[in-house]
């Protein structure tokens, strides 16, 4: 699924310019990134999927349990917000490496316009958020009949 | 930003030091056998090391932890399926396969590591071994 997208990213040294690119790509067919959209890497990771039906978000969030998420449309954007909390730390503990993310995150996605904000639905397993935003129905492909 | 597949050497502790990968994965590779290092948090208390590991979307079946000599070896696949005909527009996390080994060091009991997994992250909990534990030494005053 992700291959073509990996063998061009393996490809490239530059990291940020990768994703640049990428999010060009993703944005090119609705206009440009809207100010709200904050993509780029960090905590949660987003991929995200289309297909004739719908839009899915993929929100990899180790470590939140379905209920900690927030997830919300506010008109076009999707916002998905949460807290992940440090490991318990004490005096009498030594921190060695301390990679994964802590606090309060929020990300946002603009969501195209072919899209009903209506129909949104989402579910959690194994620290991965799934959000399927279906396309409204005027924006389906259509067979006209001709007479 | 997803870690990259390419491990620091820098030592962070004594007790668990982080190895480096024997080689980059080539371009011919296919996603299933790209494996992303996943993120760490390692804390340590007078009885043992406590390892926290980020494998969104790894469950039970997907997981393979074993030790190998002195190696801890982390390995999981996420199982996530998407739909037929899904075509990829945007992708931050770039692997859904996940790899990372650490070198026990001899004052840890690599026969009593428990393992926690939940909503994609592994707890695993080494102990230090009896020996290796601080021992209070009573003072007697004469």
């Amino acid at each position: 699924m992700w291959t073509e997208l990996l063998a061009e990213s393996t490809r490239l040294f530059d990291e940020f310019d990768w994703l640049s690119r990428e999010m060009d790509r993703l944005f090119e067919p609705v206009g440009s990134p809207g100010l709200r959209s904050q993509l780029g890497g960090g905590y949660p990771t987003v991929n995200v999927v289309t297909d004739e039906d719908a839009f899915h978000v993929l929100v990899f969030a180790p470590g939140i349990a379905a209920d900690q998420l927030d997830v919300s449309v506010h008109g076009r954007n999707l916002v998905i917000s949460g807290k992940r909390e440090a490991p318990s730390t004490g005096d009498d503990k030594q921190i060695w490496i301390n990679e994964r993310f802590a606090g309060e995150f929020k990300r946002a996605l603009t969501l195209p316009d072919d899209l009903d904000p209506q129909r949104v639905e989402a579910q959690s397993r194994d620290g991965v958020l799934w959000i399927r935003v279906g396309r409204s129905e005027a924006a389906k492909p259509r067979k006209i009949a001709v007479h | 930003m997803a870690k990259t597949n390419v491990e620091t050497t820098v030592k962070t502790s004594k007790g668990i030091v982080p190895q480096e990968v024997s080689q980059l994965p080539s371009q011919n590779e296919t996603m299933r056998e790209i494996h992303l290092q996943p993120a760490v948090d390692i804390v340590e208390d007078a009885k043992g090391i406590t390892l926290y590991a980020d494998l969104p979307g790894v469950n039970r079946d997907g997981l393979n932890l074993r030790v190998e000599g002195e190696s801890l070896v982390i390995e999981g696949t996420s199982k996530l399926e998407l739909p037929k005909g899904a075509k990829p527009v945007y992708a931050e996390q770039r692997a859904l396969s996940f790899r990372r080994r650490f070198t026990l060091s001899t004052d840890l009991d690599a026969e009593k590591i428990e393992a926690k997994l939940a909503n994609g992250v592994l707890m695993l909990r080494i102990p230090k071994t009896q020996a290796a534990q601080p021992r209070q030494i009573e003072v007697k005053v004469g």
